[in-house]
């Protein structure tokens, strides 16, 4: 009886054992020994009662609000034909023919979904749209601000010809802000005040991006119209937790 | 709750009859099985997926399809299991489809078989309710715990845990719902609650201080 005991003490039950014992489903066997075992092991005691302190803030959990109700629309109609030949039809009524199908109701209702669907695919595309209008848009900001911290920190000619590479390249035209010298390197030149495209018609400088005041206009324009497709595009919630 | 209402005490019989009606497309008795049942419906959609928007889209679907396929049941056996096996089934391929935490799979496979754990959950619950379920009240940072707790919780746990430990199914009903056994049911619901106990263990810090495990 002592060496039975000593075993019992040494082999100690399983948390399987324990949850199905805490759910009175253990077959009767097994509950004589967990009984006994659990008499004289105060690790097991300890297992089960953590778990019937789990059960029991799972089962405390309240039940969430209904959002709505869910009755089906009078409309609705099942399927014409079960989606398998095997599936069995109801014991209850083997004879009763079944009701036709009316198609509309399916056209209603895939509609409905299709229109979500597309909602859905507009809604992401325009939150995708509006977060690369929003990024360029701070790139343009931040690009503008460039020739500020150089000015400040005493930037190098490195930086300052980078910042004039791309209106060099498109306006190479005499009178541009940008002219290359002897050695090939660029030259930062006084912003125009009247830059003129290859056409010949003047743009103002607001709107031309190789001016400063024209890179932090699109800047600042794209990344307002990025957030604003954010703000339409961003997902809807319905309804919210208990 | 009050949307049940007088719904609450449907027959077996009327059951049968909603039931056979409604398998011959009457859409007003299905109704009455809806009103019964929307509730217990959406409470495991609603545990399965968390907070989610899509909660009353899965739910909505998943009457939807059980009109559509309520021919398939077959009487003699639980509709209610029937009709969360369904909704179940749904709640599972939307998280599929989410796939919010994909690292979980791989947690899932881990095999879990040592006997014990460490720690207890003393304190997790209200001091003066202790013992008495259903009296007990959770806070809301303890029921968002709980929650995110059952998030963590591969599928198969999930669904046996909730089936049983939150809408109260017999193994036989879980079985049902699942399409298993009673023993695989077992299983599930133990690793599941294992789990959560552990989860709610390495985050009890988390918790009010009158949550706390008095034992420390």
């Amino acid at each position: 009886m002592t060496e039975h005991n000593g075993q019992q003490e040494k082999q100690h039950l399983t948390t399987t054992q324990l949850s199905t014992l805490l759910d009175g489903q253990l077959p009767i066997e097994e509950r004589e020994f967990s009984d006994a075992h659990l008499a004289t092991c105060e690790q097991c005691q300890l297992e089960l009662e953590s778990l019937r302190q789990t059960k029991m803030l799972l089962h405390a959990l309240p039940r969430p609000a209904l959002p709505r109700s869910f009755v089906l629309p009078i409309s609705t109609r099942q399927a014409e034909t079960p989606a398998t030949p095997l599936a069995p039809l109801a014991s209850i009524t083997p004879i009763t023919p079944i009701t036709p199908i009316t198609t509309p109701t399916y056209h209603n209702r895939n509609t409905s979904r299709r229109a979500d669907m597309r909602s859905y695919y507009t809604r992401t595309a325009l939150r995708t749209v509006g977060t690369l209008a929003a990024m360029v848009g701070l790139v343009l900001l931040l690009s503008s601000l460039i020739p500020f911290v150089n000015n400040k920190g005493g930037g190098t000619a490195q930086s300052g010809g980078n910042s004039t590479t791309l209106p060099a390249t498109r306006q190479a035209t005499p009178g541009g802000p940008v002219a290359p010298n002897l050695r090939g390197t660029t030259v930062t030149q006084p912003q125009p005040t009247h830059p003129s495209t290859s056409s010949g018609t003047f743009l103002p400088p607001v709107l031309d991006i190789s001016t400063l005041v024209g890179r932090t206009f699109y800047g600042i324009l794209l990344f307002v119209l990025g957030i604003i497709g954010l703000m339409i595009g961003r997902r809807r919630e319905p309804h919210r937790g208990p | 709750m009050g949307n049940t209402g007088d719904f609450d005490r449907l027959t077996h019989d009327d059951e049968e009859r909603l039931i056979a009606r409604s398998q011959r497309g009457d859409v007003e008795a299905f109704n009455q099985l809806v009103l019964h049942y929307q509730q217990a419906v959406y409470s495991v959609v609603f545990r399965m997926l968390g907070n989610h928007d899509t909660v009353a889209d899965v739910t909505q679907d998943a009457f939807l399809a059980a009109f559509k396929g309520i021919r398939s049941y077959r009487g003699g056996t639980s509709f209610r299991a029937w009709l969360l096996r369904v909704a179940s089934n749904m709640a599972c391929d939307q998280w599929r489809r989410t796939q919010r935490r994909p690292a979980e799979s791989l947690d899932a496979l881990i095999e879990d078989d040592e006997p014990h754990a460490p720690a207890l959950l003393n304190a997790l619950i209200l001091t003066g309710v202790e013992g008495n379920p259903e009296e007990m009240l959770l806070s809301q940072e303890l029921q968002e715990l709980l929650q995110q707790g059952l998030e963590t919780l591969p599928l198969e746990q999930r669904v046996a845990v909730v089936l049983c430990d939150i809408e109260g199914l017999s193994y036989e009903e879980i079985a049902e719902t699942t399409e298993t056994t009673p023993g695989t049911v077992r299983s599930r619901i133990s690793r599941g609650r294992r789990r959560m106990r552990d989860y709610l263990n390495a985050h009890r810090e988390l918790l009010p201080r009158n949550y706390r495990l008095h034992r420390e």
